[in-house]
């Protein structure tokens, strides 16, 4: 039974009279209805509230104070929005972040798009193996740590491959202000999350509609440009804002492998948020707090307005 | 099984409890009288973090059994409580050794009675006087005078003591004294190779020959963490000369790394940065900390290393941080023939500073009661400084009759060294040439420290993050590097940083601290490295600093 037919029922009323849908008008729900659907809300709806946008409004008031644990806290105005504007070491937080998404994105999000078709390609028993390894749970901080130990420039795994199979000179790997970011995502290329849901995407689609591609003579780059990215393309546009906000905010990563060198090379927005925090300027994390979340909205909002979801638009 | 009416029930209940639960705790700050209570005649006191340091709720009988350092605890604390009717102690879930919870908890009126000062500050000094200066920790000033606290303290503690003095007050009490940061080196590889040991007063100059003498094949001379660089660059001044007072500007403070001492920068980085590059002498990598080179040390793939004085006493049965102990268990020879520890290396023109003593305080919630305030200073008193610190010791040596279970810390804060009941003493249980050199480090003068001489800010102001990324670039960044330029680019961003914040301290009454302050530094320096003040301190002094304050 129907929501609809439910609430037809609830309020008494008779079956509606056979016509178009449009003709077909729904009761107004009965103020029994009414309170129960506010009851069923109202949980997430208090979640939401008092985790969720309570302490964005707050963060937003206390960016304007000069905060601080105790004791009186005084409006401040603009004070901590323009130190954080002219804090030389922002700006250069921001350009690190926006490498790091870049490479992020590029390397970890746009890749196993093609992994993913190309795979599918493959004889159903790999495709189930190698969707069982991506599927295997890794923790996230314990394969941290230990790439930490493999990029070690002196007695890492890394190394020996480079020097020893490669037959390169030795790399500095994370003490290089060059390659630090790179080698930090690098990881992601290995283990890349997307591409389960990619292969899950793709195994949806009807084989019938590359059956009449191949009938017509297309063959693979066709198939993939007019029927598997275009059904990706839903799937694509959820994950890449998860991707520009992951990105973005990205923390842990960066701080248990190299704590943000060298000489700043790695250190991200929120790193940078959290040294802050550690020298109590509550005030000046939450301005740059705001300034990230503005970024990150842009982002997301550019993303929104170019990309189209319909697969068939 | 809910039927319908039921699960509704209960939706709207949880819902309601969600939102006022958490909107209310985060309006109204908690309950007052976070740490601890009083309930007419009763004291609760609430302890947080590791339940295994500072303070625990009273052990079980089965932990007790298990581990004699708990049932050291346990019959100390009991006499403690025996003596004090009518106070409890509980446990809350709060860790004191994670700065955001402790603040968060400060914040909330819900903070554990006691815990680290340090840690309110990120274990950085200023940050911490500044925590204090906030009121985030009880003011203890007079406690300190009853409970007749200078009396107690150790000679070679009472210096550093007093630098935790925040604008005349105290906010804490004394916890943990150490004779601060120094090499540790392998006594028994500088035998085997026939070269001279360090000896106090050595250079860096000498540190280097030792750590290319030590490098052989796997083996590294030294293992050095980003800090490294920083520990060299202070034996030449770093700190003291790169900052100018400026009472003209709002912060009063402006940085300077380029005009006057560019060139001895220069040299030392170039120096640091060939013992890494050129030699191959030293194991170093972006991502060690400490325990990363504790580990190479005590696993033998460097022969020397940077720690505290403590290092060396560690617990050879904390298997997953090996020690000076596990690697002379693992040569089969005595600890003191494989490892010795000396303070740092000095500065070209014969300065000192960093093996520096330090010190942690203990602080306790700003909410507590007068009463609760004054069992909780009670109870530490007697853990650390009274009969309770005694108790322990006899019950350790009658579970392990082990003297360095007995005497696990080398400088005590109180500096008594025996214990009666207990054969043998600390000397005994850590060896004469340690000890002697914990006593050299801790007997180190110390330079006279701003915070006495000036009023302390409000906010900690612009953080170390720009030098430490300058440290962190010359201690990893292979291949050339502009260190001139880097000079100018670190000053720069220091200099913009500082112009963005107030000093909440009046300009005159800096301008006359800082003549007090500048005038004992030059004082001291003359007296304890009459080379460093003659040829650098006292030329910047007169030229850079005194023109500054009129």
């Amino acid at each position: 039974m129907t929501l609809q037919q439910e609430a037809t029922e609830t309020a008494g009323g008779a079956e509606p009279p056979a016509g178009t849908e449009s003709q077909v008008r729904e009761p107004a729900p009965s103020r029994r209805r009414r309170l129960e659907r506010a009851l069923f809300v109202l949980p997430a709806f208090s979640f939401q509230l008092t985790w969720g946008w309570y302490p964005l409004l707050m963060a937003f008031v206390i960016s304007f104070t000069n905060a601080r644990v105790r004791g009186p806290i005084e409006f401040t105005g603009l004070e901590s929005y323009e130190r954080m504007w002219s804090d030389p070491l922002v700006a250069e937080a921001f350009r690190v972040t926006a490498i790091y998404a870049v490479l992020s994105i590029g390397l970890t999000f746009f890749i196993p798009i093609f992994v993913a078709i190309l795979l599918m390609e493959m004889p159903k028993r790999h495709i189930r193996w190698m969707m069982l390894l991506w599927f295997i749970p890794l923790s996230g901080i314990a394969s941290t740590l230990l790439f930490r130990y493999m990029f070690n420039a002196q007695y890492g795994l890394f190394q020996w491959i480079a020097t020893e199979v490669l037959g390169l000179e030795p790399q500095p790997f994370l003490n290089s202000s060059d390659q630090v970011l790179f080698w930090l995502v690098f990881p992601g290329i290995l283990f890349f999350g997307p591409g389960l849901i990619y292969m899950a995407t793709l195994q949806g689609i009807p084989a019938s509609y590359y059956e009449a591609a191949e009938i017509e003579g297309a063959g693979f780059w066709r198939k993939m440009w007019t029927i598997s990215l275009p059904r990706l393309r839903p799937v694509i546009s959820m994950l890449l804002i998860f991707a520009v906000i992951g990105s973005t905010q990205v923390f842990e990563y960066p701080m248990i492998m190299t704590g943000g060198g060298p000489g700043g090379a790695s250190r991200t927005v929120v790193m940078y948020l959290y040294e802050l925090l550690q020298n109590l300027r509550y005030a000046d994390a939450t301005a740059l707090g705001v300034f990230l979340f503005i970024g990150t909205m842009l982002l997301v909002i550019i993303q929104r307005r170019f990309f189209r979801e319909d697969p068939d638009a | 099984m809910l039927n319908r009416r039921e699960m509704l029930r209960l939706l709207a209940a949880g819902g309601a409890a969600a939102a006022s639960g958490a909107v209310i705790t985060s309006c109204t700050g908690g309950t007052p009288g976070g740490g601890g209570s009083d309930d007419g005649a009763d004291v609760v006191l609430r302890f947080g973090g590791d339940p295994t340091w500072p303070f625990d709720v009273m052990p079980s009988a089965e932990v007790q059994e298990e581990n004699p350092v708990k049932k050291a605890y346990a019959e100390a604390l009991q006499t403690w409580l025996d003596d004090n009717p009518g106070v409890t102690v509980e446990q809350v879930a709060t860790d004191i050794w994670d700065q955001q919870a402790l603040t968060t908890a400060l914040s909330g009126g819900t903070a554990p009675a006691m815990f680290p000062g340090n840690v309110l500050g990120g274990w950085n000094v200023a940050a911490t006087k500044s925590a204090f200066a906030q009121g985030l920790a009880a003011d203890t000033t007079e406690l300190l005078e009853s409970y007749d606290m200078d009396s107690k303290l150790a000679d070679y503690a009472k210096p550093i003591w007093s630098t935790w003095q925040v604008n005349g007050a105290y906010y804490g009490v004394p916890n943990y004294f150490g004779a601060g940061n120094g090499i540790y080196f392998r006594r028994d590889l500088i035998a085997e190779l026939g070269l001279q040991e360090p000896q106090p007063g050595w250079t860096w100059s000498e540190f280097r020959e030792l750590a290319r003498a030590l490098t052989d094949g796997d083996r590294k001379g030294a293992a050095f963490q980003s800090t490294a660089l920083h520990v060299r660059l202070i034996a030449d001044g770093w700190l003291e000369l790169s900052k100018l007072p400026d009472p003209e500007s709002a912060w009063n403070w402006r940085w300077d790394y380029t005009t006057t001492h560019a060139d001895t920068w220069t040299r030392a980085i170039e120096d640091f940065r060939a013992m890494v590059f050129e030699d191959e002498s030293i194991l170093s990598d972006v991502a060690f900390e400490d325990g990363d080179t504790r580990n190479a040390f005590a696993q033998g793939r460097a022969a020397m290393i940077i720690s505290n004085s403590g290092f060396f006493t560690a617990d050879p049965n904390d298997t997953s941080n090996p020690g000076p102990s596990n690697l002379a268990e693992s040569l089969g020879m005595p600890l003191e023939e494989v490892v010795g520890w000396i303070q740092h290396p000095r500065g070209e023109h014969g300065r000192f500073g960093d093996t520096q003593a330090f010190m942690t305080v203990m602080s306790f919630s700003p909410d507590l009661s007068e009463e609760a305030l004054d069992k909780a200073v009670s109870l530490h008193d007697w853990m650390i400084f009274g009969q309770g610190w005694e108790i322990e010791r006899e019950v350790l040596w009658e579970e392990t009759q082990s003297l360095q279970s007995v005497f696990n810390d080398p400088a005590p804060v109180h500096g008594r060294t025996e214990v009666e009941g207990v054969p043998g003493d600390l000397v005994e249980a850590w060896g004469e040439q340690y000890m002697q050199a914990v006593e050299d480090a801790s007997a180190l003068p110390l330079p006279p420290n701003e915070g006495n001489y000036l009023p302390v800010e409000e906010t900690a102001g612009p953080a170390l993050t720009a030098e430490e990324d300058m440290e962190s670039r010359w201690s990893f960044e292979r291949g050339n590097v502009d260190i001139a330029a880097d000079l100018a680019n670190l000053e720069q961003t220091r200099n913009t940083q500082a112009a963005d914040f107030t000093s909440s301290v009046d300009d005159d009454e800096f301008a006359e601290g800082a003549r007090a302050y500048y005038e004992a530094l030059q004082q001291f320096w003359q007296e304890h490295a009459p080379d460093y003040a003659a040829d650098v301190f006292d030329p910047w002094y007169e030229d850079h600093v005194r023109p500054a304050l009129g």
